[in-house]
């Protein structure tokens, strides 16, 4: 009887330390990786995401974090390859898998793929269509904007306030002279980003170009705007994006539901002045808060999370009162065991900037010097990109990256329900002005 | 005795699920026929490509909308513009209808894309490096009649969300090109092809 109750034992304590280890499936390599980019060596970061060679269930965040790092590095064909990866991994991730499920009924969601939030499969487009304008490539831009353009269709409400990745839509399909689309995009932006200037700026001017009349009288609401042909774009991208927290309820006294959260920020603008040729030029900047869009987007799935996990807790209870009916030691052992493996999944991009700011400064066909002030007072930085060659009707891109220090200028205004987690302090901030 | 043959069984079942498993993962190479129609997803691929060279360069050869009788006309290729939300070179496909125009000796085509390294090529035999009877003469190039250029469009429809064991996918491309007469500025030649295709994926796997 004794041998029976061991073999059993012994059974029950290889199954669940198995679904044990493989809902922690090693993210070492991303981690070490991502302390190298925040510590200031991209190009070491890149190294070893190129050489680490990930199970699938990490496989997209590898890519991600591939593209945005090679992105602040000014690599943007090694970006867009890697982002073009990241999108195959998606296409191919479009299922649900039965194996990957059951296991994590019986552990949690880290033995399941990662497949990225909304706004990060959004984001791909994003940092995709800036890969593309810099390369002076338009047409693999405008096939970036379509894509976000579905993406937007399907999950409208979450992804509604990136103003950034909405307005560059647009201005990816003016460069392939699809003037009537970016319209139909702008007209949408204009209207839900509450008649912003720099957005109605670019919709006047399009809807300008188009002749189309009502539309510039609506878009401008009094305001005096100025046709422009040749223009600088300047993208801006500042800080770094919140990590997903852990939330948790207690529901019995050995249970509880665990879910990732992203604990509520003060929301920081970073004010961004802009110098042409030496004199102070006013230049809305049309930004997203990507903090927010994330949480918004994180938010949207909360109903399938918050499900998912109460049916967990259910099997799991059941599993632990079986256990505890065998015997009670191997019942304490198996609560035990199965209360340790309810943790939240809380993967994400984690190498996105806080903050993507669009600079859209009209200019005269010429040469030209850009200076960008981000933030203000002593923490502020100034970076200027000299020799600009702009040509008649000519739009040239530009990109600033990091300009500020990367020390995480948010505080957190809520404690999250358990213990955060440590996110590295990063020392200082690489600044480059990379050109197209 | 029960207990054998539940270990006997498990251990067949687990041989058995070896088996699949060790065969679902053998790595597989074979040639296919370049001119078979496989499709893997709804979306582009080189059966559709072939698909839109062939019809397009069958319409050029028959039309009687180009005047050939002062010889066969000159064309410039200006490429195909990408306006469907997928990353295709369609220069893959103006290659290959200009590949097919050449050979099929109805048409003559000036080559756009080399034109900087003509123009270098020339330089250098007339910078004195080159005999002066082996230089070639200037002034000599053809001038074309007529602009191949066109663009490939495309409508994705997706399943509204709901539920359902399989994905399905609606895909419509539409490739339109035409020539345009450099004097005139008419465009003397059109046609287009279309492509509609359904796929549909299963939402559960194992």
């Amino acid at each position: 009887m004794d041998i029976k109750i061991h073999a059993r034992m012994r059974n029950w304590a290889l199954i669940v330390c198995l679904l044990f280890l493989q809902a922690c499936a090693s993210t070492t390599t991303i981690q070490t990786a991502r302390m190298q980019y925040f510590s200031g060596q991209p190009d070491r970061a890149l190294e070893t995401l190129n050489a680490a060679n990930p199970d699938s269930k990490n496989r997209l965040l590898v890519d991600f974090d591939r593209g945005s790092i090679a992105f602040a590095a000014g690599r943007y064909r090694e970006s867009s390859r890697a982002l073009l990866q990241a999108s195959s991994t998606l296409a191919q991730l479009d299922f649900i898998s039965v194996s990957e499920q059951s296991t994590a009924l019986v552990t949690n969601d880290w033995a399941t793929s990662y497949r990225g939030e909304y706004s990060e499969r959004l984001w791909v487009h994003s940092l995709q269509m800036m890969n593309f304008l810099l390369l002076n490539e338009p047409e693999s831009a405008a096939v970036e904007a379509r894509q976000a353009i579905r993406l937007l269709g399907t999950h409208a409400k979450a992804l509604k306030k990136d103003w950034f990745t909405r307005a560059l839509i647009g201005i990816s399909l003016e460069e392939v002279k699809q003037f009537d689309s970016a319209h139909i995009e702008y007209n949408k932006l204009f209207t839900d980003a509450d008649y912003s200037e720099g957005i109605a700026r670019l919709a006047w001017n399009n809807a300008k170009r188009l002749d189309r009349r009502t539309a510039m009288k609506k878009i401008a609401s009094g305001r005096n705007f100025k046709p422009f042909d040749s223009a600088i774009v300047v993208f801006v991208d500042t800080g770094r994006i919140a990590t997903k927290h852990v939330g948790s309820i207690p529901i019995d006294i050995d249970q509880f539901i665990a879910f990732p959260i992203y604990p509520e920020y003060p929301e920081i603008s970073k004010a961004i002045n802009v110098s042409l040729n030496g004199k102070e030029v006013s230049s809305t900047p049309i930004t997203t808060n990507l903090i927010s869009v994330a949480r918004s987007s994180l938010s949207k799935r909360g109903n399938k999370i918050a499900l998912k996990s109460v049916v967990r807790a259910g099997v799991k209870n059941a599993i632990a009162k079986e256990a505890r009916k065998e015997d009670t030691l191997l019942g304490m052992f198996v609560t035990a065991a199965l209360y340790i493996s309810e943790l939240p999944d809380t993967r994400s991009w984690e190498t996105l900037p806080g903050q993507l700011s669009m600079l859209v400064i009209p200019v005269k066909p010429g040469t030209h010097s850009v200076s960008v002030e981000v933030g203000s007072g002593s923490s502020s930085r100034v970076v200027t990109l000299d020799d600009i060659n702009v040509q008649r009707g000519q739009r040239v891109f530009r990109t600033l990256n990091n300009p500020t220090p990367l020390t995480p200028a948010l505080t957190p205004a809520l404690t999250p329900a358990l213990a955060p987690q440590t996110t590295p302090v990063p020392a200082d901030t690489p600044v480059s002005a990379a050109t197209s | 005795m029960k207990t054998l043959i539940n270990m006997r069984t498990l251990r067949l079942t687990l041989v058995a699920l070896l088996s699949v498993g060790i065969m679902g993962c053998a790595a597989t190479t074979r040639n296919i026929d370049p001119e078979s129609d496989i499709h893997y997803d709804a979306n582009y691929d080189f059966s559709d490509k072939k698909a839109i060279v062939d019809d397009l360069v069958g319409s050029l050869l028959t039309t009687t909308q180009i005047n050939t009788s002062a010889g066969k006309p000159i064309l410039i290729t200006y490429g195909i513009a990408n306006e469907t939300s997928e990353h295709i070179n369609t220069g893959g496909i103006s290659d290959d209808i200009r590949l097919k125009l050449i050979q099929a000796n109805k048409y003559r085509f000036l080559n756009r894309e080399q034109r900087v390294n003509v123009n270098a090529e020339t330089e250098y035999q007339q910078a004195g490096y080159v005999a002066v009877a082996d230089q070639i003469k200037t002034g000599r190039q053809l001038g074309a009649d007529y602009i191949l250029a066109g663009t490939l469009r495309s409508i994705e429809k997706q399943q509204p969300r709901q539920w359902r064991l399989k994905k399905k996918k609606l895909v419509f491309y539409s490739m339109n090109l035409e020539l345009t007469n450099l004097e005139t500025g008419e465009i003397s030649w059109a046609d287009n092809v279309e492509i509609a295709r359904e796929s549909s994926q299963p939402i559960f796997r194992w």
